[in-house]
């Protein structure tokens, strides 16, 4: 009985856990961010697999064989709705992941800032590295890279 | 290498001036240090439980360094200390260089992290999941040290993404590191305490396979593993094993013939599913593991031992600093019967089986300190050792209901 009990009660549970809702903000999607990259990136556009390669640690290097320097925003509305719509994880299964990788040798984890203005600066500054903003700044020494699905 | 040592250095990073994680040049440093408490109502869970234990606790430190876009190097310092198994010893529990030549091939070299299951590479980063105590079903916490790591090479590679999601495969060969008082060294002479005791162990050349698919499903990641591996031990019978010999054989000689030689290998298959929705996630597991040891000069010279185990589990992010889960889990240490066949007193069957319940809660108090609290509640002794329990009195132990709580506080950079 007591078995019967605990086994209706976790299913209970997992039933319950999946129809709550959160992420209001994901409705938003691709819209609401944009992807820039150092102008040394030798690409101007990429899918959205591609793209989640990149941003979860599976590609470690550019076509022209260049070190990927990823770059995030702190937490924050444009972060959320950028690692749901593109990784398809919420922004704490994000950070999880790339602290598996850190853990286990296999990557450096994600450059992160808490402006867009420091991570657009960091961008410009550095051979390989992308990013994403709310608004697509006006610098030269950026370029917007175009999600083709 | 003293705890007290690798201690004194993770404290560097609590002074003013020295920021979470640091880099110095391009080394990455990053580490942990969790303290847990243990309590039982009947027998030892890996240590003196039942009286209620602080003797559990981890501590680890890793290096890493990128020399170039495709080459990582870095290694890691870990203690931990579980009632008798582990002792604050530090060890190097992984040290390697990664090289990917390509997406499709990689190749990882040193004493490199062994993917059994889903979460068998992290165990030691309680960080990366809700649970204290992973399902003791599929994550047998006496195996884990020898379990861990081994010393070898490791290709691996993925496949670019489609239609049909990605497939990527992992690839080891090498030797376990394993001694003769270690966690494993114990399981084995469990499985027919107090029969014998293992001297000495030789690992010999072990290998893994593994497939994964992250299905077109979002969220949704399956995976299979093959893991087998030999060794040689040298082992001492028992003295009450001894004098029974004597006592059938007038030309055995205790003072000569105590010691003995045998040879395991071992095959497993793992097995599971892990489902990502959301804040919830889903997770599946199944092994079966069978071993053939093989005692020359024994009256059974080849036996089989067969073990298989399972779980089910859900977890839930309800905000940034509140994380819940569940899991019911399943082991079987003598699925085919052999064991309660072998013995020459019949033992009760739930001596080698037991059912877990586990309801755990963890916490996020900053980005960088973590408390978890968790019951768990069993039926059956399969996941525990005999000689863990030899403190005990009759009243204190049991085969059938016992209940364990544990709670643990962790800080990361």
């Amino acid at each position: 009985m007591t078995k019967r009990v605990l086994m209706f009660s976790m299913s209970l549970a997992m039933i319950g856990m999946l129809f709550l809702s959160k992420d209001p903000l994901v409705a938003s999607g691709s819209d609401s961010f944009v992807i820039i990259a150092n102008q040394s990136v030798p690409v101007s556009s990429m899918s959205r697999n591609k793209l989640k390669d990149y941003f979860l640690g599976v590609e470690v290097v550019w076509e022209d064989s260049t070190g990927i320097i990823i770059t995030t925003l702190k937490p924050c509305d444009t972060h959320t709705i950028f690692t749901k719509t593109i990784t398809g994880k919420t922004a704490a299964q994000f950070k999880a992941t790339w602290r598996k990788l850190l853990f286990l040798g296999q990557a450096s984890v994600p450059k992160s800032f808490s402006t867009e203005k420091e991570l657009v600066e960091f961008i410009a500054n550095t051979e390989g590295a992308i990013g994403y903003v709310s608004i697509l700044p006006q610098d030269g020494r950026i370029k917007k890279i175009e999600i083709t699905d | 290498m003293n705890k007290k040592i690798l201690i004194i250095v993770l404290s560097l990073f609590f002074m003013p001036g020295i920021s979470m994680a640091d880099e110095f040049g391009d080394v990455d440093i990053h580490g942990f240090i969790a303290q847990g408490y243990l309590q039982t109502n009947k027998n030892n869970f890996y240590s003196n439980s039942q009286e209620g234990t602080f003797e559990f606790n981890e501590a680890g430190i890793n290096f890493t360094a990128r020399l170039s876009p495709k080459l990582r190097i870095g290694l890691q310092l870990f203690a931990r200390d579980i009632g008798p198994y582990g002792n604050d010893e530090v060890t190097l529990d992984w040290v390697y260089g990664d090289y990917r030549y390509q997406r499709w091939l990689g190749l990882r070299f040193g004493k490199i992290r062994i993917p059994l299951s889903l979460y068998s590479e992290t165990r030691d980063m309680d960080n990366l999941r809700t649970w204290v105590f992973l399902p003791q079903g599929v994550y047998h916490e006496i195996r884990r040290d020898t379990f861990s790591s081994r010393n070898g090479i490791e290709l691996y590679g993925s496949l670019p993404r489609n239609i049909f999601g990605t497939f990527s495969y992992r690839t080891q060969v090498g030797v376990l590191s394993m001694k003769p008082d270690d966690g494993n060294s114990t399981f084995v002479e469990a499985l027919v305490y107090p029969v014998w005791t293992v001297q000495s162990i030789e690992p010999k050349t072990s290998y893994l396979v593994r497939i994964d698919w992250d299905t077109p499903l979002d969220g949704l990641h399956l995976y299979t593993t093959y893991s087998e591996y030999e060794s040689h031990l040298v082992s001492r019978w028992s003295d009450d094993m001894l004098a029974q010999f004597a006592l059938f054989d007038p030309t055995f000689d205790p003072a000569t013939d105590s010691e003995f030689e045998n040879d395991i290998t071992d095959t497993a298959w793992y097995y599971g599913v892990e489902y990502t929705i959301r804040d919830l996630v889903l997770a599946a597991e199944f092994f079966k593991e069978k071993s053939l040891q093989n005692i020359p000069g024994y009256f059974i010279e080849d036996f089989w031992r067969h073990r298989e185990g399972f779980y089910f589990s859900g977890s839930y992010r309800f905000s940034e600093w509140f994380e819940a889960g569940v899991y019911y889990s399943e082991y079987d240490g003598d699925p085919e019967g052999e064991e309660f066949a072998r013995k020459p007193f019949p033992e009760p069957k739930n001596k080698y089986l037991s059912e877990e319940y586990c309801l755990s809660f963890r916490f996020d108090i900053t980005p960088n300190w973590i408390f978890k609290l968790e019951g768990h509640k069993y039926d059956g002794f399969g996941v525990l050792i005999d000689q863990d329990q030899l403190n005990l009195s009759d009243d204190k132990k049991t085969i059938d209901n016992w209940s364990l709580m544990t709670a643990k506080i962790s800080y990361y950079f």
